[in-house]
């Protein structure tokens, strides 16, 4: 059990090293906690007082579950506000806090410095309590399930809030979908009106987050292997950390891991142009960025990157760096979301349009996606306008039905 | 530098509120199985299986639905493994930021695993015993009182003579003395004990149409059914005693494997069950003691000389046991049989017909109830 003494012992070794590799991380906040309670930060997505949500308590399930099953562990979890808060389970050895240490330290130079960031609120934990709070105040005023059914709603549209990173008001440009109806939904009451913007401030502050997996995960991975390259470590903290960081970066087929892709970019700009160009790429590179800039085709060969599912020969995805990066860039772009826009229209339909890039949508998902917008939010007809195997849909919901006409 | 970090822990870190979203989607949870009873009880896996403590529950409402790209057509980059590279199951998430989902296709599960207790649970919280009479308590449900041990210390009320002369002779017999005193150490007295009591119960007769127009289909039907009674059964009563009769012209009492499992051939006389359950009902389980619960499952297709008969007996039965059910099983379209018609007209019979899967749980709902009175569909 790690205590705080130790912790600092730990801390004081690290931070000489950060500084002099140049991250500047600012005041952090170390907390050491049970493995409980970073599962319950995280399955509120990151911010602990969170409004509440049922969703919430089913991903938390999950991740307990995953966990019992020593599928994951979750060392850390690193809020981004001012101070920066860091938790930190308590159970980790030593050694390996060492390593998570300087993993965290490069998450908060992450957050301070990278653009997406700046213009962020400082203070997100304290406004995400006040939310909660008013959350509760309406859930006592009109109950359970008004409040549940219109984040249910709010949810479907979380993801489309604007792609920019930069700083908008809400429902200005068009790909803001949530801000949009939060702005101009014509029949909202004034509570739901406001119980949409506190959700569309959430999903802003997630938003530089989300498309920052690669970017975030592989700087820390590249600094915390560099910090503890410089330290006079024992044999026994070499191998506990070398082991760690293995089971980091270990590659489990089919799946993408941010923390070897990223790692291997920072590499890649380490090569390029030493630290200079490594504190450069954090600062102006979310993931597409940051892998268009230095995903070479040399260093596709190593990446050990695939197309998948393979179409039966495992070797056939692999062959085509120029395809596999196409593809990759995809994936990455606007966190794996559609790009959805909001169509001028007149007041009473919602009108959307679903950009297609070859990729078509869950057709499965979407009669439900469309029922809570339309009943819950707009409370009128939502179109979205969308292909499907090349073939122009419009599909709507007004509420009670569901239409799929084609053309 | 010690103002740049600061470290704290914090054993009691409430997490306040976050249990309150557990239990938000615990409350979900419920609320789909109960919207989902109908499927459960009819889970094919519940009845034919090893005795099992969960089970896999698809419940759309769980899930959360988004506007997001069909994962299940399209290709995307991952790492693929390098030669003599096994991984082992992904063990690290290392650190943990940002939402959930979206870059982890197949997540959503929308299947959730339930206990059979809260199946249970909420299956059984719908129903409940009609006609139940309370004083027929079930055997180890109430309780008697008799002296059954001895101690030495009581009132004198309690006083056990003959035990106390023989513990005083054992004492002599054991010491020198000769003299032929009664010592306190001697005295023995009865102590009233509450015991279970061994009378009354719940029996269920289960009757089942075997013969060869009987499919496996009306089989697993009446099988779904009568394991959700005795299930049923044993949630009000400590022991329930389970009484199979399985009939084709002829009617034989069985053990539950061959009950269940065993089929037949040949026609139907129903008659001969009743006059069998009526026998079993005289013989073993006087209907002042017992909660006697009948039903007899069958297709309908009764020989035409016999109906006369067996809805004599059939009434007669029903006044001899606590609840009488008749439930006839049609896969397809048809008329009820004039033994379901005549049954339907008996007051306190109930009577049913079940065409599909569904039908179970209504079936159940109708012979248990709340709060309504036995009724013909």
């Amino acid at each position: 059990m790690l205590s705080e003494q130790e912790m600092e012992g730990l801390i004081t070794r690290v931070w000489p090293e950060v500084e002099a590799l140049g991250l500047d991380p600012g005041h952090v906040h170390f907390e050491l906690v049970d493995k409980e309670f970073i599962q319950l930060v995280a399955a509120h997505g990151g911010l602990p007082l969170r409004y509440g949500h049922w969703s919430f308590g089913q991903s938390h399930k999950r991740l307990k579950t995953a966990y019992d099953f020593r599928m994951t562990a979750i060392y850390e979890l690193v809020i981004n506000h001012v101070p920066a808060y860091a938790f930190v389970d308590r159970s980790t050895s030593p050694t390996e806090a060492l390593m998570i240490v300087a993993h965290v330290l490069a998450h908060v130079d992450f957050f301070r410095h990278h653009r997406g960031f700046a213009p962020q609120p400082r203070d997100m934990v304290n406004r995400a309590a006040r939310h909660r709070r008013r959350m509760n105040e309406w859930r006592s005023l009109y109950g359970d399930d008004a409040v549940d059914s219109l984040i249910d709603a709010a949810h479907v549209l979380a993801d489309f809030t604007g792609e920019s990173l930069e700083p908008r008001a809400m429902g200005e440009s068009l790909d803001d979908v949530l801000g949009y109806v939060a702005r101009y939904a014509p029949r909202l009451q004034d509570w739901e009106r406001e119980a949409l913007r506190l959700t569309w401030q959430e999903a802003r502050y997630f938003w530089p987050q989300q498309v920052t997996k690669i970017a975030n995960e592989g700087f820390a991975t590249f600094c915390h292997t560099a910090i503890l390259h410089q330290l006079p470590l024992t044999s026994d903290e070499a191998w506990d950390t070398a082991r760690l960081n293995a089971r980091i970066v270990q590659v489990t087929p089919p799946q993408l891991n941010p923390y070897r892709l990223g790692y291997l970019c920072y590499r890649a700009a380490y090569e390029a142009g030493g630290w200079d160009a490594v504190l450069r790429a954090r600062e102006v590179y979310e993931d597409v960025g940051l892998v268009r800039a230095f995903l070479t085709d040399e260093f596709m060969t190593e990446s050990g990157l695939a197309i998948f599912p393979t179409s039966g020969d495992p070797e056939a995805g692999r062959e085509h760096p120029e395809a596999v990066r196409r593809q990759l860039l995809k994936d990455l772009d606007r966190a794996g979301m559609p790009r959805i826009t909001v169509e001028p229209s007149d007041a009473q339909t919602l009108v959307l349009r679903h950009h297609h890039d070859g990729r078509d949508l869950d057709f499965a998902e979407l009669p439900w996606a469309l029922k809570q917008v339309a009943e819950r939010l707009w409370k009128g007809p939502v179109v979205l306008l969308t292909k499907r195997q090349h073939v122009p849909h419009r599909v709507s919901h007004d509420g009670r039905e569901w239409l799929d006409e084609v053309g | 530098m010690n103002g740049r970090f600061s470290v704290s822990s914090d054993t009691s870190q409430n997490a306040s509120g976050a249990l309150g979203d557990r239990r938000r989607h615990q409350r979900k949870v419920d609320e789909a199985i109960r919207q989902h009873l109908a499927d459960m009880v009819s889970d094919r896996e519940i009845v034919m299986s090893e005795p099992r403590r969960t089970l896999v529950v698809p419940v759309p409402e769980l899930k959360q639905f988004r506007i997001r790209f069909d994962t299940g057509s399209d290709a995307s980059v991952g790492h693929y493994g390098h030669e003599g590279d096994k991984a082992e199951g992904r063990e690290a998430g290392g650190s943990h930021r940002g939402k959930e989902g979206g870059d982890q296709p197949g997540s959503d599960v929308e299947e959730t695993d339930v206990s059979m207790e809260e199946v249970e649970r909420a299956v059984f919280s719908q129903l409940e015993l009609p006609n139940w009479d309370a004083t027929k308590r079930a055997r180890g449900a109430g309780t008697e009182y008799s002296p059954v041990s001895i101690a030495r210390h009581g009132i004198m009320a309690h006083f056990e003579a003959k035990r106390t002369l023989k513990a005083a002779l054992l004492r002599r017999a054991l010491s020198h003395h000769r003299q032929w005193t009664i010592w306190p150490e001697d005295l023995r007295f009865r102590v009233i004990d509450p015991v279970p009591s061994e009378e009354g119960g719940a029996v269920l007769i289960a009757m089942m149409d075997t013969s060869g127009s009987m499919g496996t289909f009306e089989k697993y039907l009446a099988k779904s059914f009568f394991y959700w009674t005795t299930e049923f059964l044993r949630q009000k009563y400590p022991f329930v005693e389970l009484v199979f009769l399985a009939h084709d012209v002829r009617a034989r009492e069985v053990d539950e494997e061959t009950f269940f499992h065993r089929g037949a051939s040949g026609g139907t006389v129903s008659s001969s069950v009743y006059r069998l359950a009526l026998e079993i009902v005289d013989n073993r389980y006087p209907l002042e003691r017992f909660n006697i619960y009948a039903f007899h499952f069958t297709d309908g297709g009764n020989l035409t000389s016999d109906n006369a008969v067996a809805v004599q007996t059939g009434k007669h039965l029903k006044e001899r046991v606590t609840l009488f059910g008749y439930g006839e099983i049609h896969d397809t379209e048809r008329n009820p049989s004039p033994l379901y018609q005549e049954f339907s007209q008996v007051p306190g019979l109930g009577v049913v017909i079940l065409r599909s899967k569904d039908d179970i749980f209504r079936a159940m709902t109708q012979f248990f109830g709340k709060s309504q009175e036995v009724r013909g569909a």
